[in-house]
């Protein structure tokens, strides 16, 4: 049974944003993990399927990735900036919008990567491209969901929604460092 | 934000741009080499250090957290190192 102690301990952790932050760090661990694990049956496939594995590297743009890595490296910065700006209330606001434009900006060059590599006809490579297509897409949905997200936190920026975001932000951004050379480099 | 924490996170941004592009660029040259395609990991892993460390503001954090998110770059680029490896000498 709930002692008043118990209660207060309760309310101040709620207040505190600590259990925020633990729900926060679970969502974090389950898309790592999610995305690892799909990055790993890339690689054996890669390894199973060498063949193909050569076509669709020699169809891949590392180029545009490139560019996208940019993207979303100088939009964690701005997400990471909000998160610095603190009661700087129109600061917060432009640095999140400016996050989630960047984070538009990758979507759109991801797509048009989508379309010349779909032109090139790496379908034809089956499970692999299958894959490929798995691991990249459920990335850019993440980070249109993500930028979607930014927009409603940059219209109502409370500090707990501003770390929270961010946060998830920075981890979508550490999947793209981690799948760019898996992907399209060695 | 004090100025020198700015500075410093300015020195991030252009860090993380640098192996960003150096990054792509050594790749793209790589030519299926092992020793450019362990530096292109290598600075794969430097980025992730610095968006967890920097960005995620876990520098001077000492929960577990900090070495289990550090943790999981290094696992899977280790993997993907490791995969070259078998591609360069057995397949």
């Amino acid at each position: 049974m709930a002692t008043m102690d118990d209660m207060r301990t309760a309310v101040a952790k709620a207040e505190s944003g600590e259990g925020d932050c633990l729900l926060l760090w679970i969502l974090v661990w389950s898309e790592l993990l999610a995305f690892g694990a799909l990055l790993v049956a890339f690689m054996v496939m890669t390894l199973v399927d060498v063949g193909n594995a050569s076509f669709l590297r020699a169809h891949l743009h590392p180029g545009l990735a490139a560019l996208n890595t940019v993207l979303l490296v100088l939009s964690g910065w701005q997400a990471a900036l909000a998160v610095r700006r603190g009661a700087d209330l129109s600061g917060v606001r432009r640095s999140l919008v400016l996050a989630g434009l960047l984070g538009l900006a990758f979507a759109a060059v991801k797509l048009a990567e989508y379309g010349m590599e779909v032109r090139s006809g790496i379908g034809g490579v089956g499970t692999l491209a299958e894959l490929y297509f798995l691991v990249t897409g459920f990335h850019l949905l993440h980070v249109v969901f993500g930028a979607a997200i930014l927009f409603l936190v940059a219209w109502r920026p409370s500090r707990s929604n501003v770390v929270m975001i961010a946060t998830l932000w920075h981890a979508i951004d550490l999947v793209w460092l981690v799948m760019f050379p898996i992907v399209y480099l060695t | 934000m004090t100025r020198q924490a700015r500075e410093q996170f300015i020195a991030t941004l252009a860090m993380l741009l640098t192996l960003a592009v150096g990054g792509a660029l050594v790749g793209g040259l790589s030519g299926g080499l092992l020793v450019p395609i362990t530096a292109v990991l290598v600075m794969a892993y430097a980025k992730g250090r610095f968006v967890i460390l920097d960005f995620m503001e876990l520098r001077a954090s000492r929960s577990a957290l900090r070495p289990a998110l550090l943790a999981w770059p290094a696992l899977l680029l280790s993997l993907a190192l490791a995969r070259s490896v078998l591609v360069a000498f057995i397949g």
